[in-house]
């Protein structure tokens, strides 16, 4: 067996032979590498996806869903305003394949309140071929009207804005237009923050506690009820901080259902803009629920003034002994007018006395030897001359005497010739109970340390002889019905008439007391006013105190308040000034 | 060996294959994965949703107007009255509905003075209601009622944990009317207990309670 070996020829052009194995080899590791960058892509984009991919998918999903709208929470986090998904029902008017006139009178029987003819009008007329029927439906309403089986007719769902605690604090949250714009309340003063994409998924915190409000309408709702007034409103502040932990202003509205208001036909010339139509701002509290008469009400609240001038006047220096006795035998007569005491005395009374008894004169006299500019300076401090410092846009400007005449200063020291509205009396009870410092009022529950805008207005010494003086007013003067035994009440009442064409009418009355509790370290301020009650006694000591007194045993316990039969305010160094503590 | 080589390539070819394969697995598996995350977060923003939309309505159905309604029309829960409050683990003790025997004595009463306000000499005011409605017994009556019951041969043990509470508790500043005898002794234990202990204010309190009982 013979093997032959033909060695190859070699080739012609070995050169390029080599070159095409080369190239081959280039070839596959080109391929190679293609594949390597394929396998390390894939690789590389695994890991990004378990590492960055993640995180990013979390962050475009979010588990927590953010309302259209922020929530509105109390200081304990109830809610008092939120978004839901509700129900609209609205109309294709090409699709609709029933009879029209029979469909609106369907549409009639589930929705009495509107006619049969409203919804044909929607039904039929009208240039767009798409209408609502219906907004803020209920889900029984939905399918009432689903059975009627129209295919025309449909029921997107929308965000609506519940308010849970229905007419509770309606003026102090406010409401919703139906482009989801606040109109009034914090509804109204934080709308761009509601609506803002970084601060919607964080609730408004309000400083209002859901329980005293509570409290504060039912006992003040009781109370008007009982005199028979035209309105009421009521405030309470923390004396400390400025903060509202409740507000009510009556009557109120139910923010979930809004009526019309029932406004005159034909509209009066007072009520129209420079258009012809009504001017919303021009509405008086009268004709309106939704009026927060708190802020947007003025009011002279009489007497109530009265410790604020006394105050003022012990730290201009004009009152530096109580024991000083003022004339209050007769009227006093300035410039043509007669200033006289309601509950005259008829004899001279030192500054305790003239608290207690609430006498105009004494205070006229206080006033008038203290001159306008300790007076102003004190009121300017408490921003009676100005619109409050406070978040509600519907805030009311005070009425502030044009020119301040001796006749004026004396009159301004107990309340009449200058209105302000029942928050500006509040703010000014805090800082005449708290040691002296005047805090901006705030319907924001305030942050732990936070930094305060304060001004003092009366000195510590000042504050200290007024929770006395208070005190005194409630255990022995015209206060007593204010009385909550255990719980150191004290306060002014103060009874002005209201100001009508001429003069003051008589019969009608703005019966306000100012309250702090307890004034051995005052925590709360209580303002209850009530316009215009109408039974046979209706000056504050019989209308408003009694509220007080009822509102005060109710919650001073939520608010950290206890009774202590044993505790109080020491009041015995100036009893004694007091004619019947002799 | 040609043919060895020429497999080894393929090899190679399916190895890279396989690996791109496999690599193709773990990304479907990690987009399976991200999609079952990215259901689970739909799934819990909308449970949350849902708990959001259960919360406004049952505040809707509880609101406090709903509540006050309930209250008045079935409930009738009141306020508690001040009374009804008690300030220490003292009064509570004396919540045992055993009339005292002699009038009630006042706790010294809490009054805040004013820096300059309140002159020293001034005497504090009684509290309006300490003295009047009975409710603050005196330590002697709370003694006397209690060891009234024990028969005097067990009157040992029982005195001692009197004398606990004795101690304990903030002296009256002056008893109103004498105690019976028991009660005084065990008044007196309390006293020299107090004294013993080296507490300046309670045998202070002790000594002007004995000089009130030999007024008396």
């Amino acid at each position: 067996m013979a093997t032959i070996i033909a060695r190859p020829e070699p080739c012609a052009g070995s050169k390029e032979q080599v070159n095409l194995i080369t190239m081959a080899h280039g070839r596959i590791m080109l391929v190679l590498l293609l594949f390597v960058a394929v396998v390390l892509g894939m690789a590389g984009r695994m890991v990004w996806m378990g590492v960055a991919a993640g995180s990013r998918v979390e962050r475009s999903v979010g588990t927590i869903p953010v309302p259209h709208r922020g929530d509105i929470v109390d200081r304990n986090g109830v809610p008092l305003a939120r978004d839901i998904p509700g129900y609209a029902i609205s109309v294709r008017k090409d699709r609709v394949i029933g009879d029209r006139r029979e469909l609106a009178r369907s549409l009639h029987r589930i929705f009495p309140d509107q006619s049969e003819e409203h919804f044909y009008k929607l039904l039929t007329t009208g240039k767009a071929n798409w209408a609502y029927l219906r907004t803020r439906a209920l889900p029984r309403d939905v399918a009432a009207v689903n059975a009627l089986g129209e295919p025309g007719i449909e029921f997107p769902r929308e965000p609506e804005r519940l308010y849970p605690q229905r007419a509770l604090a309606a003026h102090l949250v406010g409401f919703t237009d139906r482009d989801g714009h606040g109109v009034l309340g914090a509804e109204r003063a934080f709308d761009e923050q509601l609506l803002a994409d970084q601060s919607r998924g964080t609730p408004l915190q309000l400083a209002m506690d859901v329980r005293v409000q509570a409290a504060l309408e039912d006992e003040l709702t009781r109370g008007v009820a009982a005199q028979g007034a035209k309105g009421a409103a009521a405030v309470v502040l923390d004396a400390n901080n400025g903060e509202v932990i409740a507000m009510v202003s009556l009557p109120t509205f139910n923010p979930n259902h809004l009526e019309p208001l029932a406004l005159p036909d034909p509209l009066p010339p007072e009520l129209q803009g420079a258009d012809g139509k009504l001017d919303p701002n021009k509405i008086p509290c009268e004709m309106s629920p939704r009026c927060n008469r708190v802020v947007q009400a003025l009011y002279e609240l009489g007497s109530a003034f009265k410790p604020l001038s006394i105050a003022a006047a012990m730290d201009a220096g004009v009152v530096t002994n109580l024991a000083k006795t003022y004339d209050a035998t007769q009227p006093l007569v300035v410039a043509g007018r007669r200033l006289r005491d309601d509950h005259a005395l008829g004899r001279w009374l030192n500054v305790p006395e003239a608290l207690v008894h609430s006498s105009n004169i004494v205070t006229a006299r206080i006033a008038d030897e203290m001159g306008p500019v300790p007076l102003q300076n004190a009121y300017r401090s408490l921003e009676f001359h100005q619109r409050m410092t406070f978040e509600l846009r519907e805030r009311a400007n005070t009425l502030w005497p044009r020119e301040w005449s001796r006749i004026v200063n004396m009159t301004v020291s107990y309340g009449h010739g200058i209105a302000v509205t029942p928050l500006h009396l509040a703010a000014a009870y805090g800082a005449l109970v708290n040691g002296g410092m005047w805090h901006p009022t705030t319907i924001l529950k305030r942050k732990p340390g936070e930094q305060i805008a304060s001004r003092r207005v009366f000195t510590e010494a000042t504050s200290a002889r007024m929770r006395q003086l208070l005190r005194m007013i409630v255990l022995s003067g015209t206060g007593r019905s204010a009385e909550a035994p255990g719980y150191r009440v004290g306060g002014k009442t103060g009874s002005a008439e209201k100001p009508s064409a001429g003069g003051y009418a008589r019969r009608s009355i703005v019966a306000t007391f100012a309250a702090a509790f307890p004034m051995d370290s005052p925590r709360y301020v209580v303002i209850v006013m009530m316009d215009e009650p109408q039974r046979f006694a209706r000056t504050a000591a019989y209308t408003s105190a009694p509220v007080v007194s009822q509102f005060i045993t109710r919650v001073a316990p939520l608010l950290g308040v206890f009774p202590e039969a044993n505790r109080d305010i020491d009041t015995s160094a100036l009893m004694p000034l007091l004619h019947e503590g002799r | 060996m040609i043919a060895i080589k020429r497999l080894q390539s393929i090899m190679w070819l399916l190895v890279i294959a396989v690996g791109a394969l496999s690599a193709y697995l773990i990304n479907l598996r990690v987009a399976t994965e991200r999609n079952a995350v990215h259901d689970m977060l739909v799934q819990i923003r909308q449970t949350r949703s849902q708990i959001r939309y259960l919360e406004a309505e049952f505040g809707a159905r509880a609101n406090m107007l709903q509540l006050a309604s309930w209250n008045n029309q079935d409930l009738g829960l009141r306020v508690a009255a001040p009374s009804q409050y008690l300030s220490s683990e003292r009064e509570l003790a004396r919540l045992d509905g055993i009339e005292p025997a002699a009038p009630t004595v006042a706790a010294p009463p809490v009054m805040t003075a004013m820096a300059d306000a309140a002159p020293a000499e001034q005497p504090a005011a009684p509290a309006p209601k300490a003295a009047a409605g009975g409710v603050h017994a005196s330590d002697f009556a709370l003694i006397r009622s209690a060891s009234a019951a024990e028969p005097p041969v067990a009157a040992r043990p029982r005195t001692e944990r009197l004398v606990d509470v004795a101690a304990a508790a903030p002296a009256p500043r002056r008893a109103a009317a004498a105690p019976d005898p028991a009660a005084r002794r065990a008044a007196r234990l309390a006293m020299l207990d107090a004294r013993l202990l080296g507490d300046s204010a309670e045998a202070a309190a002790g000594r002007e309670s004995r000089r009130s009982d030999r007024a008396n």
